[in-house]
């Protein structure tokens, strides 16, 4: 089979609830305006246990958040893609933790997996029920799902998914322990300028909570219903560093490779990208390597593409952060605008790669990428290209 | 899922390694030796004080000692099934021969779990409430997570292919099985580990499963309690392990000399999502995924000699299991063999559709079919050819290994005896 038979994958629909916005517009427009949603959070129940998060500012008990994530993403996405019910073939979910809340059942994955079949009852055929997958690849799963659905159209097995990813890992145990980890970045002073991705003073991420889902449809699908692609889908890659569970190899093994792979399938060359969306943690060692991988793969300093963490924004939403990073570039595609990087003051010189720093930044090539790293050694790349009708 | 496109030019996928531990063996070979005697793993709980508590039976893993098997250090930062992972992968790589040094980047690892990390969560909950956030290890996230029997198993070997959990209930690791097959046939692999694993002996789930009504209460009796398609049987019996199989694109291992175990030719899934818990009534979406897979492998009905059954012993599960047999084999549905290990073994879940595989691939070599212990009372509603409480020698072409989950995935997957398609 050559690159010529596969179906190109369009992305007709998008639904994202974060921190800063209940919708997709609302949460564009923050993260666009550079409107920080990181706060301090205090748990009374627990000695008064504080944390940085990027919390959802909504009233629901901490069990019920997941589903209702999961639910809120997804049906803006259908919506969006004005699709009518059945069309969904496929319905694929990720997750990092799962219901982490002590306090029901289904507990751990298995809520995870319950939301996906949820999600396909909701979406799907009533003749026959879409394929329902739930995956974990710690921090990459939503990047994954996104790509293990750009597989399924590409192989002929879907025409229409729903992909994405959900977390809610706002509970004192999941937070005392990315504290224990020294992951967090320290509770005291301004939240909002708490997490600093680049920065030479990063210290530590905040969690996120939240969920995004966006619908991907195989050009057949799409034209025939009429259906106005926001972006096209064109390359996926994905790498195991096989190194440690927590710390990256010094060569950022894993993500180069997922990040050259995708751009080897998209047929990309390195001066086409004009925004990437990173990982960006705001931890020492994920931001050096992770430029590190970045400046390697596009080469000359002409050849870069502007780069921003937008988890100072919405936080870190674990196994959602690669499918809310997703939508973020689809966006910057849309308004060819790379979103900025708050709060890097003092550039790191070990992060030697073209931050949008101080205010978001106008671009002008048509392709931009989203990575994701996660424990266990996971790295996966996407890329979008601008859709001209 | 949408029909497969099959294409006759895709990459045909062997197995060349099994590994597996579980409640009756600590290795793919003391399993398979135990579930040929018809032996019950099946117990009085001992991982925690489970009293008060519906179920108190489960099959424990026995005499496993992580800090031998895995070093002191790492096994303690391993949550109990990212250790049983560990365990069987080996198992399966050593026996496969593959030296994924060689290329590691076109091997990949794909290790399915149901829960995840449940005596971590557990073990990390009691320690917030008993002695407050500073008392929460660092290791409890990286503990915790879904992927950690997979990204561990990727460290451990080495393998820096494509790495993700299914964590599609009890449908995981079949899930894994088939879609890392897929990966192969697509070229975008050369070998995968794949396989599931399952720690979930922990007070949270045995009452949250008991709380369904889902589990065995049959605690004065531990090894006759799984008791699949018998008219006594009354709720799944909980149990823990691990098991992987190496995969590998055919021509490869031919040319590498492996010994060739099995073939995987026929995977399909289904999944009943507009019936949750309960397999949807009359088996349709299970018997569409055996029909699906029979098409895939492009045999019929008669072609296949044994079916491994989901057969969970749950009263459910089996009269629809077996009406989708029947649905999707016809005439030939009374005269295949079926039987289900987990009268032995109990209920690995994420990791049970991995050490069925396991077991189907050992019929297929040898020629043996493990038995269903503790067939007593036939119910009416189940009269197929269960291999009732002892193992027969038959030969086996081909082999369908069934897995449905809790969620409602179907997930069929059917092997062929090595030499069936030389």
């Amino acid at each position: 089979m050559t690159d010529k038979t596969y179906p190109k994958v369009f992305i007709t629909g998008i639904g994202t609830v974060t921190a800063v916005g209940r919708d997709y517009e609302s949460t564009m427009d923050a993260v666009f305006a550079g409107r920080g949603g990181i706060q301090r959070m205090s748990f009374e129940a627990d000695g008064g246990f504080k944390a940085l998060v990027g919390h959802v500012p909504v009233a629901l008990p901490a069990r019920e958040r997941l589903g209702w994530f999961a639910r809120c993403a997804s049906d803006e996405a259908i919506v969006a893609a004005d699709l009518a019910h059945g069309s969904v073939d496929r319905v694929i979910l990720g997750s990092a933790l799962g219901q982490v809340v002590d306090d029901g059942w289904p507990i751990g994955m298995g809520a995870v997996d319950r939301i996906g079949m949820e999600t396909a009852r909701r979406y799907g055929r009533r003749d026959r029920s879409p394929a329902v997958r739930a995956i974990n690849s710690s921090f990459v799963s939503g990047a994954d799902a996104i790509g293990h659905g750009w597989q399924a159209i590409r192989f002929g097995e879907a025409d229409c998914v729903l992909a994405g990813g959900v977390e809610a890992p706002i509970t004192p145990a999941v937070l005392a322990g990315f504290t224990a980890m020294g992951a967090a970045a320290p509770v005291q002073g301004d939240p909002a300028a708490g997490i600093r991705p680049f920065d030479l003073h990063r210290d530590g991420c905040a969690l996120g909570e939240g969920a995004a889902f966006l619908v991907l449809e195989s050009a057949r699908s799409a034209t025939e219903r009429d259906a106005e692609p926001l972006a096209e889908l064109i390359g996926y890659g994905t790498a195991s560093d096989a190194f440690h569970v927590t710390q990256l190899p010094d060569d950022g093994d894993g993500l180069l490779r997922a990040m050259a792979d995708a751009m080897s399938v998209g047929g990309v060359q390195p001066g086409e990208v004009g925004y990437l969306n990173a990982h960006g943690t705001g931890t020492p060692m994920n931001d050096r390597i992770e430029s590190l991988v970045i400046d390697r793969i596009f080469g000359p300093a002409e050849a870069q593409p502007w780069v921003s963490s937008t988890k100072p924004m919405t936080g870190h939403l674990l196994g959602a952060s690669g499918a809310i990073e997703a939508a973020i570039a689809i966006a910057a595609l849309r308004r060819m605008v790379a979103p900025v990087s708050l709060n890097l003051t003092t550039p790191d010189p070990e992060c030697g790669v073209r931050i949008v720093a101080g205010a978001s930044q106008p671009f002008e090539r048509s392709i931009t990428m989203s990575t994701s790293m996660g424990f266990g050694g996971n790295a996966s790349a996407l890329l979008f290209k601008r859709h001209i009708p | 899922m949408t029909d497969r496109i099959i294409d006759p030019g895709r990459r045909r996928v062997v197995v060349t390694g099994i590994g597996a531990i579980c409640a009756i063996g600590n290795t793919a070979g003391e399993a398979w030796s135990a579930a040929v005697a018809g032996t019950s793993g099946v117990t009085a709980i001992t991982r925690f004080d489970a009293d008060g508590l519906e179920s108190r039976i489960a099959g424990e893993v026995k005499g496993f000692n992580a800090a031998e098997a895995i070093g002191r250090k790492e096994s303690r930062r391993l949550d109990r099934f990212a250790q049983f992972a560990i365990v069987a992968a080996r198992e399966a790589v050593a026996i496969s021969g593959l030296d994924i040094a060689a290329n590691p980047t076109r091997v990949g690892t794909l290790i399915g779990t149901g829960m995840g990390g449940m005596e971590t969560f557990e073990s990390g909950s009691e320690a917030l409430a008993k002695g407050g956030p500073r008392r929460v290890s660092p290791f409890f996230v990286p503990m915790l997570l879904g992927n950690m029997a997979s990204g561990n198993v990727a460290i451990d070997l080495g393998t820096k292919g494509p790495n993700y959990a299914p964590v599609s209930a009890c449908a995981a690791s079949a899930h894994a099985i088939g879609e890392g097959a897929l990966m192969i046939q697509r070229g975008l692999a050369d070998a995968m580990v794949v396989g599931g694993a399952e720690a979930p002996i922990t007070r949270l789930s045995v009452a949250g499963y008991s709380s369904m009504g889902a589990l065995s209460t049959r605690n004065d009796d531990p090894e006759r309690a799984s008791r699949p398609f018998d008219a006594g049987r009354d709720g799944f019996v909980l149990a823990e392990g691990a098991a992987a199989l190496v995969l590998e694109d055919r021509e490869r291992a031919l040319a590498r000399g492996a010994e060739v175990l099995a073939e995987v030719i026929g995977y399909a899934t289904t999944d009943d999502a507009n019936h949750m818990v309960q397999p949807a009534p009359g088996g349709e979406g299970a018997a569409r995924a055996m029909t699906l897979a029979m098409e895939d492998a492009g045999v019929v009905a008669s072609d296949i000699d044994y079916i491994n059954a989901h057969g969970t012993s749950t009263p459910l599960n089996e009269k629809f299991e077996t009406q989708a047999i029947k649905r999707a084999f016809g005439d030939a549905a009374g005269s295949v063999p079926i039987s289900s290990t987990k009268s032995m073994t109990g209920h690995l879940l994420g990791a049970a559709g991995a050490l069925e595989a396991v077991f189907t691939v050992n019929a297929l070599r040898v020629g043996i079919l493990p038995p269903t212990i503790n067939q007593t009372t036939p119910d009416p509603e189940c009269d197929l050819d269960y291999i009732p409480n002892r193992a027969r020698e038959k030969a086996v072409r081909n082999a369908m290994t069934n897995s449905m989950g809790f969620g409602g995935h179907n997930v069929s997957l059917i092997l062929a005896r090595a030499d069936e398609r030389a």
